[in-house]
C-alpha cells in the first residue's frame, strides 16, 4: 500500500480530523490539510457528518437475526440509539429533541409544519417484527382515541408509518413533570396531592367511557404541572399500550421483551396474554400510582425498570408480594422518613397518620388481585378519596363506617324522611290503580324471568359478556349519577335484568341512589326493583357481617312485600337469609329478621328464621329497669315480637312487644308496629276490647305521621321502610281485626 | 464480544499447521465442537437455554459449508478464518433474506429510504445493505472490506484480527471505523 491510494490518504487525514474534538477546530485544519483541493475537502466534511449515522447503523449483531419464531432475546433490544435523527422530517413533523426512550419507542419534540405550525410529541416506534400489525391495531384504536377530549388527557393528533413502515404516533405536546416528581419537588401536601390525584382518575375515567383503555400507567405517563397555581395533570400514550402491544395482546404473533416495569401491571396483563384486560386494569394501576404519590414507593417496591420476557411475566407478577401504604412507611429508616413528609410539608407522625387507615384501604382496594373487588371505575376510586377528603366514610373500609354511622344517620335523617312522606303522599293517591299497576308488574316480572331463563341457556361465552355488559352500564350509571344525571342513570340499570346484577359496591350504590329516586317520586314499582338489585349486588360483593350491608337488604324486602310482588319477595328473603343466615351480630340479625317476617314463610324459611331468633334473644340485653331510654334493643324486641307473631305465639308478642315499648318509645315507627302487633296477639288472645284499642292507637301514629309532615321533618321520625312496614302491619291487622276506628 | 464466535482453540491448532504445510478439515472438526459447546454453555447462562440454539447452529452450518469442498487443507490460520468468515457472511445473508421474504415478500429493494430509515431499518434490512455494497467496496479498498468481512460477518474480536494481520488493535479499531464509514456511505449513495 502507498500513500499514493486515496483511500489511504483519505483514512489518515479522517484520523487525523477525528482527533480534534472542537468542530472549529476541524475546520481549521481540513483547510490547511486540503488547501488547493476543495473536492477533497467537501469529501472530508460528508465523511465527518456521517461518521455517528455509520456506527450506528452497524450496531447491530448479525448473529442474532433469527428467523424461526423469535426466541433470541437480544434481537430486539439491542438497536436503536437514534440521537442521528434531529433535525429529520418525518411525514409532516420535524424531529427537535430526543426526550427519552420507553418500552415501545423513542418520543422526539417535533414540529410539525402544515397546516398549522405547533409542538408535538412524537412517538416512533421501535421496530418490532409486526409493525404492520401495529398499524392496523392503531387504525381501530384511532377512532376511540379520537373521541376523547379531556383536559386531562393529552390528545393523540396523528399516526402513521415511515415508509419502511416503522410506525409513528403524534400526540399533543405537553410540558410537565411526572406526576410523583412534580409533587416532591413542589412539596405538595397529601391533601394537594389527592385532589391532583382524583384529576387523573377523572381523565382516566373519561377516557374509559369513550372505551379507551390506558393500559400503561405509570408516573412518567401521567405528567403534572401548574396551571394558574393549580396543579393540572396531563395523562400521556393513551390506546399506545393496546395499539403496540405486540406480543403481549397478540398470543399468535412473535413474542417480544417487555421493556419497564411491572409494578404497575394489574394480574389479569399478564395473564392469558393480557387478552382479557378491561377498565379495572387501569384501577390496578392508579392504586400503585397512588401508593407511589403517597409514600414514594410502590407497594411491589422501588420502581426499577426491568427487561422481561413474555412468558417471564405472569411469574414475575404473580411472585410480588405488595405492601400495604402504612407499612413502606414504617419500613423507612427514621431520617428518610423525616425528609420524604418533608416533602410533603408535613411531619413524619402526620405523614403516617394521614395515610394510615382509609388511604390504606383506598390504595389495597385498587390492589386486588381479583377484578371484581377492586373499584369498578376511576371515577369510583375518586370519589372514595372526595369522600376522604371531605371526612365522609370511605367505601373501602366498612370498619371505619360503623364508627360513623351515627353520624351519618344524623346528617341525613332529613333527607330520609321527607322521602318517606314524598312516597305516603303519593301512594294515597294511588288508590286502585295501584292494583291495576301490580298486575301490570307481575306479567313484566314474567317477561324477565322467561328471558333470564333463555340467558341461562345459553353459552357459557354469551353469559360473561353480558355480564361484562352489565358491569360497563353499572359503571357508566355511576359516572351519570355523580354528575347529575339521575334519569341516563336509570335508563342504564333498568336495562340490565335484576339477577344480572353486577356485584360490586359502586353498582350497589348506584342501585340504592336511584331506588331512593324513584321512591321519593313514588313509583314504588320501579324502586323496588332497583332495591331488589341493590340487595343482588351488596350481598356477594362484601361479605362481611356489618349491618350497614344487612341494611341494603331491608329496602328490597319492605318495597317488594308493599307492591305485594311475592315471587321477588321471596327471593330478596331468602338472599338475606342465606347471606347472614348465621350471623353474629345482633343489629344484623334484628334487620335480617324484620326483612323476613313481614309476611309468613314455608316451614324451611321459619326454620332459617328460627335460628336468627334464637341467637337474637340470647344476644339482646336486660332491660335497664330505670326508665333510661335504649332504643337500641328496643329495636331487637320488636323483632322478636314480629318473629313470634309469624311463628303464632301471642304470648311471646305480648312479652317481647311490652318490652320493646318499655325500654323506649322514642320511635313511633316502631311503636306503631309493635301495637299492631301487640293488637293482633290480643286479638288472637280473644281479648277483643284490648286488641281494637292498640289497633286504633297504631293506626292514629300512622296518619298523624302521613299528616304532620313538620313532625317527621323535625327529626323524630325513623327510615321511611320502617314506616312501610308499619304501613304492611296495618293492612294485615286491618284485615284480621276489622278496620281500625279513631275514637 | 458476547457474541463473537472464539477460535481460540482452532487458532492453537492452526498455528502449528502453517508451519508443518497444512490440516485437513477433518481433523479440525472434534476443535470445533468444542469450541460450540464452549460457547453454547456461555450463551446458555447469559440468556437461558433458547438462547443457545442460535449461534451453535449458525456455527454449525457454517462449518459443514467449509466442509463441503473434500480434501481442503488450511495454509495458515488467517486463510481459515477468511474462508470462515465468508461462510458466514453467505449464511447470514441467506438467513436475512429468508426473513425479509418471510415478512414482506421481498420488496426491499422498491422503498426509497433516507438517512433515518436507513439507521433505523431492521437489523437484517441493514445486513442485506451492507451485503450489497461489500464486494464494490472490496475492489475500491481490500483492507476495508476484509476488516468488515472477518469483523461483522465472522465475529472475529478486534485482538483476534489484529493477531491475525501482525498489527496493534488500536489500528484495527480505526479500520473498522473507517470501513464503517465507506459501507454507510456508499449504501447512502445507493439509496439517494
Amino acid at each position: 500500500m502507498s500513500m499514493n491510494d486515496p483511500y489511504e490518504i483519505e483514512e489518515m487525514l479522517l484520523r487525523a480530523t477525528i482527533e480534534f474534538p472542537d468542530a472549529d477546530e476541524r475546520a481549521c485544519f481540513l483547510d490547511w490539510a486540503c488547501r488547493g483541493d476543495d473536492s477533497l475537502r467537501a469529501r472530508m466534511v460528508k465523511l465527518l457528518s456521517i461518521q455517528e449515522n455509520s456506527a450506528r447503523f452497524f450496531d447491530f449483531k448479525p448473529f442474532d437475526i433469527t428467523v424461526e419464531n423469535g426466541d433470541d432475546p437480544a434481537s430486539a433490544v439491542n438497536d436503536e440509539t437514534d440521537d442521528g435523527e434531529i433535525g429529520l422530517k418525518i411525514g409532516r413533523y420535524r424531529l427537535i429533541r430526543r426526550l427519552g426512550e420507553g418500552g415501545h419507542g423513542v418520543v422526539y419534540q417535533a414540529e410539525q409544519e402544515t397546516p398549522v405550525k405547533r409542538q408535538v410529541a412524537l412517538k416512533l416506534i421501535r421496530m418490532g417484527l409486526d409493525h404492520e400489525q401495529v398499524i392496523a391495531r392503531f387504525e381501530m384504536e384511532r377512532q376511540a382515541l379520537a373521541m376523547m377530549d379531556h383536559p386531562g388527557i393529552a390528545r393523540v393528533l396523528d399516526a402513521g408509518a415511515t415508509p419502511t413502515g416503522r410506525p409513528y404516533f403524534v400526540m399533543q405536546w405537553v410540558t410537565g413533570e411526572p406526576i410523583t416528581e412534580f409533587c416532591d419537588k413542589n412539596r405538595l401536601t397529601i391533601r394537594q396531592r389527592l385532589e391532583l390525584f382524583i384529576r387523573v382518575c377523572h381523565a382516566i375515567q373519561h377516557a374509559h367511557q369513550k372505551g379507551v383503555i390506558h393500559r400503561d400507567i405509570k408516573p412518567s405517563n401521567v405528567l403534572a404541572s401548574f396551571h394558574d397555581g393549580v396543579p393540572l395533570p396531563k395523562v400521556i400514550d393513551f390506546g399506545i399500550a393496546k395499539a403496540t402491544g405486540g406480543g403481549l395482546a397478540d398470543p399468535g404473533g412473535e413474542p417480544e421483551p417487555i421493556l419497564g416495569t411491572p409494578n404497575y401491571m394489574s394480574p389479569e396483563q399478564g395473564l392469558f396474554g393480557g387478552l382479557d384486560v378491561d377498565t379495572r386494569t387501569d384501577v390496578f394501576s392508579l392504586g400503585v400510582l397512588l401508593c407511589e404519590i403517597l409514600t414514594g414507593k410502590t407497594p411491589f417496591g422501588p420502581a426499577a425498570n426491568v427487561t422481561l420476557q413474555t412468558g417471564e411475566l405472569p411469574q414475575s407478577i404473580a411472585k410480588r408480594q405488595h405492601k400495604t401504604p402504612f407499612a413502606i412507611l414504617g419500613e423507612y429508616p427514621p431520617v428518610e422518613l423525616v425528609e420524604l413528609a418533608a416533602t410533603r410539608a408535613c411531619k413524619a407522625r402526620d405523614l403516617i397518620r394521614l395515610v394510615k387507615g382509609d388511604l390504606d384501604a383506598v390504595v389495597m382496594k385498587c390492589l386486588q388481585a381479583s377484578r371484581q373487588h377492586r373499584y369498578d371505575t376511576a371515577n369510583g376510586l375518586a370519589l372514595d378519596i372526595q369522600r376522604h377528603l371531605d371526612d365522609n366514610l370511605v367505601s373501602a373500609r366498612p370498619a371505619r363506617r360503623r364508627e360513623r354511622l351515627g353520624k351519618l344517620l344524623r346528617r341525613n335523617r332529613l333527607a330520609f324522611a321527607v322521602g318517606g312522606v314524598a312516597f305516603f303522599t303519593l301512594a294515597a293517591g294511588f288508590g286502585t290503580s295501584t292494583w291495576l299497576f301490580f298486575r301490570e308488574a307481575e306479567a313484566r316480572r314474567e317477561q324477565v324471568r322467561l328471558r333470564s331463563e333463555a340467558e341461562a341457556a345459553r353459552t357459557v361465552e354469551t353469559q360473561l359478556r353480558s355480564q361484562a355488559e352489565a358491569r360497563e352500564a353499572s359503571a357508566q350509571a355511576a359516572v351519570k349519577l355523580s354528575y347529575g344525571h339521575i334519569a341516563e342513570a336509570d335508563l342504564l340499570l333498568a336495562a340490565i335484568p335484576t339477577d344480572m346484577a353486577p356485584s360490586s359496591l359502586e353498582a350497589a350504590n348506584a342501585y340504592r341512589e336511584l331506588g331512593d329516586w324513584h321512591r321519593k317520586a313514588g313509583r314504588i314499582r320501579q324502586a323496588a326493583e332497583r332495591y331488589t338489585a341493590l340487595a343482588g349486588a351488596i350481598s356477594s360483593v362484601d361479605r362481611s357481617d356489618v349491618y350497614q350491608i344487612s341494611g341494603d337488604l331491608l329496602p328490597a324486602a319492605v318495597t317488594t312485600c308493599q307492591l305485594g310482588d311475592w315471587p321477588s319477595h321471596e327471593r330478596v328473603r331468602q338472599v338475606a337469609l342465606d347471606r347472614f343466615g348465621a350471623t353474629q351480630n345482633p343489629i344484623v340479625a334484628e334487620q335480617i329478621i324484620k326483612a323476613s317476617t313481614l309476611r309468613s314463610a314455608d316451614p324451611g324459611t321459619m326454620e332459617k328464621i328460627a335460628l336468627l331468633a334464637g341467637f337474637l334473644e340470647s344476644a339482646v340485653r336486660p332491660e335497664y329497669g330505670n326508665g333510661s331510654q335504649d332504643d337500641g334493643s328496643a329495636w331487637q324486641c320488636y323483632s322478636l315480637a314480629l318473629w313470634n307473631h309469624r311463628r303464632g305465639d301471642p304470648a311471646q308478642v305480648i312479652h317481647w312487644g311490652e318490652s320493646s315499648l318499655r325500654r323506649s318509645m322514642a320511635s313511633d315507627s316502631r311503636v306503631a308496629c309493635v301495637r299492631l302487633l301487640l293488637a293482633m296477639a290480643q286479638h288472637r288472645s280473644g281479648e277483643a276490647e284490648e286488641a281494637r284499642k292498640q289497633l286504633a292507637e297504631a293506626a292514629r301514629l300512622i296518619d298523624r305521621t302521613l299528616e304532620l309532615s313538620s313532625e317527621i321533618a323535625s327529626g323524630k321520625s325513623d327510615q321511611w321502610h320502617d314506616w312501610m312496614s308499619a304501613q304492611i302491619l296495618l293492612k294485615e291487622a286491618g284485615a284480621m281485626i276489622g278496620p281500625a276506628k279513631a275514637d | 464480544m458476547e457474541n463473537s464466535i472464539d477460535f481460540t482453540g482452532i487458532s492453537g491448532l492452526l498455528g502449528t499447521a502453517s508451519t508443518g504445510g497444512g490440516i485437513p478439515s477433518e481433523e479440525l472438526l472434534p476443535l470445533v465442537y468444542d469450541e460450540l459447546r464452549h460457547l453454547a454453555a456461555r450463551r446458555m447462562t447469559a440468556y437461558g437455554p433458547a438462547a443457545s440454539l442460535q449461534p451453535t447452529a449458525l456455527v454449525h452450518e457454517a462449518w459443514l459449508r467449509l466442509a463441503q469442498v473434500d480434501d481442503r487443507c488450511w495454509n495458515d490460520k488467517a486463510h481459515f478464518f477468511r474462508t470462515a468468515a465468508k461462510a458466514m457472511r453467505g449464511i447470514l445473508v441467506d438467513r436475512a433474506r429468508r426473513k425479509t421474504a418471510l415478512k414482506r415478500g421481498d420488496r426491499l429493494a422498491e422503498i426509497s429510504i433516507d438517512d433515518l430509515e436507513i439507521c433505523a431499518a431492521e437489523p437484517e434490512d441493514r445486513l442485506l445493505m451492507i451485503d450489497d455494497v461489500l464486494d464494490r467496496l472490496e475492489q475500491q479498498d481490500e483492507v476495508s472490506a476484509r476488516i468488515v468481512t472477518l469483523k461483522f460477518f465472522g465475529g472475529l474480536t478486534n485482538r483476534q484480527i489484529a493477531e491475525l494481520h501482525d498489527v496493534t488493535e488500536r489500528t484495527v479499531e480505526r479500520q473498522w471505523a473507517y470501513a464503517r464509514l465507506k459501507l454507510f456511505e456508499m449504501i447512502q449513495d445507493e439509496h439517494e
